[in-house]
């Protein structure tokens, strides 16, 4: 079935097509929500924070995971719409209507300044550039201490709801939207170009493709999904901490893309369910449990670049057609 | 062919482009012009310039000096993508495709506008477009395949059958014959004269002078980046210049 010559089933998810079936895995968020309305308080945090890094995950996939230009500074759009949402409805009391609009239209402004200045970098000079970013905004944040709080952070951010129920119910309405959005755009024209991007930007610009126009437009596309899950945790966590800017972020958001599958979008998702919970666990070990991390993403890297669960999950589909009735040759 | 009043007029112009990396001049002064439905060879030794050239006129290096025009309009300073969609394309020596794409998304991309946003029309329309171009070129049996996985002679087609989906008005073919062997060479040779036939302006750079020959009808020959000869085949194998800089004996008698 394997047959090294044809493309597999995640090569052809850029660029596919769109039809109705490729929407299937967004039952995964009802069936989240299900779990998070009837389990206990911890389980419904954590499936909060859950869906708040797989929605990041989802925006930073849809971007790296096809034109292969690796963001090492993705959590500067969430970081940057918590911030501003933060501020705005911390010291100046504004209603979340207001803040957290605001707090994605200023990382979508990040965006447009990051992508003008960065794309035009190739290779390695990209990430390398996208990582500065963050720090240099970090830094920010401790020269406008007083009004972005330094060390501490902005806390006090008025909650919108009592019931983190209510929240999860939110945040999984943003992931949801955000995984229909970026299976809709990878699987559209876009994706074929984000992907023959990757395979020779110079050979795609003499075909008469504009290359940084469409690594700008799925720039900003990929900065509001993480910004609007940004902007959102501002509110439910109730405060906002510096770290968010630090580097291990962006790794951690690639390690939760890495282990499910780059490039697939559900991949992704399936990831930071699975890693964030397993985090609960090996909370008491906060230390080991970057290090088991960061190890996995390395060992990942080395052998298994296409990811964990994507693969397993359509081996098991290739079980159940050779027995069942004979399915699409698309999808995940 | 009926001449009309602008078959005459220049449709690539070419003047007086120099190109210096550091301290090696690579173009010097090359002047020439190509018509419109003329098929050009443009020939010399390795290291003449004839790479260099291509990438000035398709934008992808930029000249020290001069200019270069298609159909009457400058593209000097043109970013590479806005030249080719005013229909001037190119292939590569080295052929390159896409790695992760089949053979028929490798076409389809040739034939993709830049609207970022598409409801779906755009992508189908390039893939059935590719099912055209790939029936032309004889690569319909592979649409599914990997390209990479292509041998080199089914690797050269695609990368002309990529250049002709987006329907250029001037293709320039860099090597389109090398690696290849006999009969390879006579069916991309075939599928290059068919183009000609259609209207399709090309300028060949090629060493493999006898299939080259049975293509153009005009010869241009780059020297240590000078224009040296310009003429018909015929010409140029009876110029001194060409057969002491290039040719040698045996090569002007490929083109008696």
């Amino acid at each position: 079935m394997s047959d090294p010559q044809n493309l597999s089933p995640a090569d052809r998810l850029g660029g596919g097509g769109n039809n109705l079936r490729q929407y299937w895995p967004v039952l995964l968020v009802p069936v989240i929500g299900l779990i998070g309305w009837f389990g206990s308080q911890p389980v419904t945090i954590t499936l909060l924070y859950g869906a708040t890094w797989a929605t990041y995950a989802v925006g930073y996939d849809m971007f790296s995971g096809f034109s292969g230009r690796v963001n090492l500074g993705y959590a500067m759009f969430p970081a940057t719409a918590a911030y501003v949402t933060a501020a705005l409805s911390a010291r100046f009391k504004l209603s979340p209507f207001i803040s957290i609009p605001a707090g994605i239209a200023a990382a979508v402004l990040l965006a447009v300044l990051v992508g003008a200045l960065t794309l035009r970098i190739t290779g390695i000079y990209f990430a390398l550039s996208t990582s500065i970013i963050p720090l240099a905004l970090f830094q920010l944040t401790h020269v406008f201490g007083k009004f972005l709080g330094g060390e501490e952070g902005i806390w006090g951010v008025p909650p919108i709801f009592t019931d983190p129920r209510l929240d999860l119910v939110v945040v999984l309405l943003i992931l949801g939207a955000s995984m229909c959005f970026a299976l809709w755009y990878v699987r559209s024209k876009a994706g074929l170009v984000l992907r023959a991007i990757q395979g020779g930007e110079l050979t795609a610009q003499a075909l008469g493709l504009n290359t940084f126009r469409f690594l700008f437009v799925s720039l900003l596309a990929s900065s509001v999904i993480g910004a609007t899950a940004g902007a959102y945790l501002a509110h439910f966590q109730m405060l906002v901490a510096p770290e968010i800017l630090h580097i291990i972020t962006t790794l951690q958001i690639i390690t939760f893309a890495q282990i499910g599958g780059p490039g697939t979008i559900v991949g992704p998702v399936l990831g930071s369910f699975l890693l964030v919970n397993l985090n609960e666990y090996l909370r008491a070990w906060t230390d080991l449990r970057l290090f088991v991390y960061f190890a996995t993403l390395v060992l990942l890297l080395r052998f298994s670049p296409d990811g964990v669960l994507v693969p397993i999950a359509r081996a098991i589909r290739r079980l159940f057609r050779r027995t069942g009735a004979p399915s699409g040759p698309e999808g995940i | 062919m009926s001449a009309g009043p602008s078959a005459a007029a220049p449709f690539l112009e070419v003047e007086r482009v120099t190109k210096q990396f550091g301290g090696l001049t690579a173009l010097d002064a090359v002047s020439f012009v190509v018509r419109k439905g003329e098929v050009t060879g443009l020939i010399g030794p390795n290291g003449a310039g004839k790479t260099t050239l291509f990438n000035v006129i398709s934008g992808f290096v930029p000249p020290t000096s001069g200019r270069v025009a298609f159909q009457g309009e400058a593209v000097t300073g043109l970013p590479p993508h806005a030249i080719a969609r005013r229909g001037l394309a190119r292939t590569f020596q080295i052929v390159r495709p896409f790695p992760g794409l089949a053979v028929q998304e490798n076409l389809a991309v040739g034939g993709l506008s830049n609207r970022v946003f598409d409801t779906g029309r755009e992508l189908a329309g390039a893939r059935a477009a590719a099912e055209q171009v790939a029936r032309r070129v004889g690569l319909l049996p592979w649409m599914e395949r990997q390209a990479t996985t292509l041998p080199h002679g089914l690797l050269k087609r695609l990368e002309i059958g990529r250049a002709i989906m987006m329907h250029p008005s001037l293709l320039l073919l860099d090597e389109p014959f090398a690696g290849l062997g006999g009969h390879e060479i006579d069916e991309v040779s075939d599928c290059i004269a068919e183009l000609a036939a259609g209207g399709l302006t090309l300028v060949i750079i090629e060493h493999k002078l006898r299939a080259l020959m049975r293509l153009v009808r005009r010869v241009i020959v780059l020297n240590f980046g000078r224009l040296i000869a310009e003429g018909s085949p015929r010409e140029i194998g009876a110029n001194a210049l060409v057969r002491e800089a290039y040719l040698g004996e045996k090569g002007a008698a490929r083109l008696a």
